[in-house]
């Protein structure tokens, strides 16, 4: 895999393409806006790590770029996730709060790219997810934790609660409760019929409104 | 204007209005009482003189000039040499058949009739006041009962006056109070709200600072482990990094609450306690800790949902942290406000329950390694932004945490 990281702090980046090329990736590195432009007009990337505040160029200038390549990108900023920021932005495939592991770095980059490469399409209620490119209806983009929200929902709901496997009323996430809020607002967007629900007693389902 | 100078504001304009108010009540109704006993020592006199001044009355021994070097309060009131011509008052003698007779008449506001009237209804009195005006006294002499009505209405003119005068100088005294209570305490209080600002600027900016770092020593302890093995060493370094992670989300609830000034929504609370707790179960259930839970539906708070889902979050790790055996969680309406009561069987003395909401304070029976003491600070923080209160308190062995939104 051929992977861009692109953040200010040159430790960061020196480390983390010291892991990814430990793991047998290809990992290229970038600390300001130009550089990083210039790094995607040069080679085709597999995944890009972008921090938010890289220094130079705008990052809503550098994410649309990205989109535009239609390359996944994993987010790394410092500020906490919340459903403002899911619905002003959602051009990432997912978003990485500082401080956090290479282990949790791993896993949603194995997430995401299993998603884009199976290039599935999932209808949850009348909700269609495309998971080759993260788009819902074909129209707004949804991140990696929408997509696992949605789909564990959709397996666990019509089945109620279940004696074994993940608990039903916790979603598959911490925090969840603002991917729910962005994830409601985005469907009713779409008018779309499905919206996630959390009753009393029995947790987060899928309804039909 | 800030919370804690608006307050200094109200308890001073409190303390003004007090004072103000019993130096008025005291000066006024002084001067009422100074009037009431001149009209007694005047109902006085024209009894003693059995109902009227007589003629040689109306000639005090020195009349002209002695008169008027008399000291200026002796020569005024009941002790003025004028009093026997400028009192205005009559007298009735009754006999015991209750029949009556004018012994003065000196009034024009009553008809000799509705004087005689008006004494009759007083026999049976002692003295007092009729119409606010006019002071009254009974009295036996002989074989007759006499009452004797006199008009206090000029005295008492001033006195209203000065009650009206000072009713409005208090006022004006409560405007300038304010209007100097507002300038001083914008002054007094520049250098606490600045510190305070920056004390804050400084815990958000902080946690921005930890956050990178934080992440490129966990990412160098992950390497040394590939290369060289995990050892004592590069654990200790992840257990530090966890508790630096902790204490930098905390850290960041800080900035949430200026981050997210002013951006309020209706929220559904009992949804958010109900989430939060239920997202907690697997971990109850895995400690071994019995939870219970009283949701009253469909209680709506307006804020910032994140934040109060915050409060929620924490109540939830405390009770994880420090319950022994159970825990309780209870939401319900009480008199139009939101009330949410956790509680465990935490061990806390009654002498610890103020510090629990002090910022970096750990109790007696806080885990070492774990927390660092900044949660229920901030659960204060959120609730007081919300304008709501917190209370903690203990009772049986029991710790208990209120929220009223």
């Amino acid at each position: 895999m051929n992977v861009l990281i692109a953040a200010p702090d040159r430790d960061f980046l020196s480390c983390y393409q010291k892991i990814f090329e430990a793991d047998g990736h290809e990992a290229t590195v970038s600390f300001d806006g130009f550089q990083f432009m210039a790094c995607l007009r040069e080679k085709k990337y597999d995944l890009v790590l972008l921090d938010r505040n890289l220094p130079r160029v705008e990052h809503d200038k550098l994410m649309k770029l990205v989109n535009d390549l239609k390359i996944p990108a994993i987010v790394l900023q410092g500020k906490r996730m919340n459903a403002r920021l899911l619905l002003k932005e959602a051009l990432a495939d997912s978003y990485l709060i500082y401080p956090f592991e290479p282990l949790e770095v791993s896993e949603h980059i194995g997430e995401i790219l299993q998603k884009r490469q199976s290039r599935e399409i999932r209808m949850v209620g009348d909700a269609r997810i495309d998971l080759g490119s993260f788009l819902l209806d074909d129209k707004v983009r949804i991140t990696n934790e929408e997509i696992n929200i949605l789909l564990h929902l959709q397996r666990f709901g019509e089945t109620g609660k279940e004696s074994t496997g993940p608990d039903p009323r916790v979603l598959p996430l911490k925090h969840g409760l603002y991917y729910v809020n962005a994830l409601n607002q985005k469907l009713e967007s779409l008018h779309k019929a499905v919206r996630i629900q959390y009753t009393m007693n029995e947790g987060y389902g899928l309804v039909s409104v | 204007m800030s919370k804690v100078r608006k307050q200094f504001v109200i308890y001073a304009m409190i303390a003004v209005f007090v004072l103000v108010t019993v130096l008025l009540l005291v000066i006024n109704g002084t001067n009422f009482t100074m009037v009431a006993e001149d009209a007694d020592r005047i109902t006085e006199m024209i009894a003693m003189e059995k109902g009227k001044f007589g003629e040689e009355k109306k000639r005090f021994p020195g009349q002209g000039e002695q008169q008027r070097n008399l000291g200026r309060m002796d020569a005024m009131g009941p002790g003025s040499p004028e009093l026997a011509f400028t009192a205005r008052y009559f007298t009735f003698r009754f006999d015991e058949k209750d029949q009556g007779e004018a012994v003065a008449y000196h009034i024009s506001a009553f008809t000799e009739e509705e004087a005689l009237n008006l004494a009759k209804q007083l026999l049976k009195e002692k003295t007092g006041w009729v119409e606010t005006k006019y002071r009254y006294r009974v009295y036996k002499s002989g074989d007759f009962t006499y009452v004797t009505v006199v008009d206090q209405g000029r005295e008492l003119l001033p006195s209203y006056r000065i009650l009206i005068i000072s009713v409005f100088g208090e006022l004006g005294v409560m405007a300038v109070c304010l209007i100097f209570l507002i300038y001083i305490s914008k002054k007094l209080f520049r250098p606490l709200e600045e510190a305070d600002r920056k004390q804050r600027k400084f815990l958000a900016e902080a946690k921005n600072e930890f956050q990178i770092p934080l992440t490129v020593i966990n990412a160098n302890a992950e390497l040394l482990e590939r290369e060289y093995g995990s050892g004592e060493y590069t654990q200790a370094i992840h257990r530090q990094v966890k508790k630096m992670t902790s204490l930098t989300k905390r850290l960041d609830t800080l900035s949430l609450l200026e981050d997210n000034r002013g951006q309020n929504e209706t929220c559904d609370f009992s949804m958010i306690v109900a989430a939060a707790t239920d997202g907690a179960m697997t971990k109850y259930q895995e400690k071994d800790l019995q939870v219970s839970r009283e949701i009253q539906p469909g209680l709506m708070v307006v804020g910032d949902e994140e934040a109060l889902h915050r409060v929620v979050a924490e109540l939830v790790e405390n009770s994880l942290r420090y319950s022994k055996s159970h825990c309780s969680f209870t939401l319900k309406s009480e008199e139009g406000h939101t009330v949410l009561t956790a509680s465990n069987d935490a061990e806390l003395s009654e002498s610890n329950i103020e510090q629990v909401f002090d910022r970096f304070t750990k109790l007696e029976n806080a885990l070492p390694e774990v927390g660092n003491g900044l949660g229920l600070s901030y659960v204060k923080d959120i609730v007081k932004a919300h304008n709501g209160r917190v209370n903690a308190w203990t009772e049986k062995g029991e710790f208990f945490l209120r929220i009223t939104l």
